[in-house]
């Protein structure tokens, strides 16, 4: 499974949530319960989503949050802009990384060759796709060709791994 | 409610059954959810040529044998599974109601 991080993990949640509902008001505090989610992070994270505009938000005793942009305007990777905080300030772009100790640190070209990739996959992919209910794919048709516990013919593909990518870390520049 | 296929996911599925070369009459599909905590759970699909265990619900739509655990029930009754072919993809499509309920009591399920 790719991990993007908790905080956008969080934000597909909310989103998902919302866009369930769209006509009525949530609070932090009942998508937090609903989903077992901590509270404070949740708030963070529907406050940030509610400064770039993605989320509206309504004051008082039964006051919350809904959806108040067009979610096919917002791409995965414009969520992940907008939720994740950047962990480092160092430049990707080919100049010398040193790490915290001032050691000279490799440039990973075939790395940021991929970054390239995922960042550009991100931004074809708009929210709407993802947490729109009854639009989104919740399981692949190559996953069961490829993943059936009693698979008798081999499959064609190499399997999936596990990976872990933090792209939340990502300081990848505009492509 | 108990958990259904659209008549194009279960033709989908009797396909699958058919390329893999499986059992039509002996193989089920496992439909459950997995993971929790802060990333939420997600949907699982598996065909199996195991029969109905202790703990699994077990019924039929359109031809095709479901089995679930009793857990994954809780949270998935009522379901009902799509197939879509589109420009973002092919894949099945899970209409959960439970999953849209306005109850904001906190009911979600509990591994």
């Amino acid at each position: 499974m790719i991990s993007l991080g908790k905080e956008i993990d969080y934000a597909m949640i909310c989103l998902a949530h919302l866009a369930a509902a769209p006509d009525q008001v949530w609070s932090a505090r009942q998508i937090a319960d609903q989903h077992q989610l901590p509270v404070a992070q949740l708030m963070n994270v529907l406050k940030r989503l509610h400064r770039r505009g993605v989320l509206r938000s309504t004051r008082g005793v039964r006051g919350g949050y809904q959806v108040g942009t067009d979610l096919e305007t917002v791409s995965a990777f414009d969520l992940m802009q907008m939720v994740a905080r950047p962990t480092s300030t160092a430049c990707t772009c080919g100049e010398e990384l040193h790490d915290d100790l001032g050691h000279r640190r490799a440039m990973h070209v075939p790395m940021q060759a991929l970054q390239y990739q995922m960042v550009r996959f991100l931004k074809s992919v708009s929210l709407a796709d993802l947490v729109v209910p009854g639009r989104r794919i919740d399981v692949p048709r190559e996953f069961l060709d490829e993943q059936c516990s009693c698979r008798k013919t081999p499959p064609n593909k190499i399997k999936p791994t596990d990976l872990v990518l933090d792209l939340s870390n990502s300081t990848t520049s505009t492509v | 409610m108990p958990i259904s296929l659209s008549e194009t996911a279960a033709k989908e599925i009797k396909d699958i059954i058919k390329q893999q070369e499986l059992s039509g009459d002996g193989t089920r599909l496992r439909v459950g959810v997995k993971g929790g905590g802060c990333s939420g759970f997600s949907y699982m699909l598996d065909l199996t040529e195991e029969n109905k265990g202790e703990a699994d619900e077990e019924m039929e739509s359109h031809g095709v044998k479901i089995l679930c655990d009793m857990k994954s029930y809780l949270y998935l009754n009522g379901t009902e599974i799509d197939f879509k072919d589109e420009v973002m993809g092919r894949g099945f499509v899970f209409k959960n109601p439970n999953a849209t309920s306005s109850c904001g009591c906190g009911s979600s399920f509990n591994a």
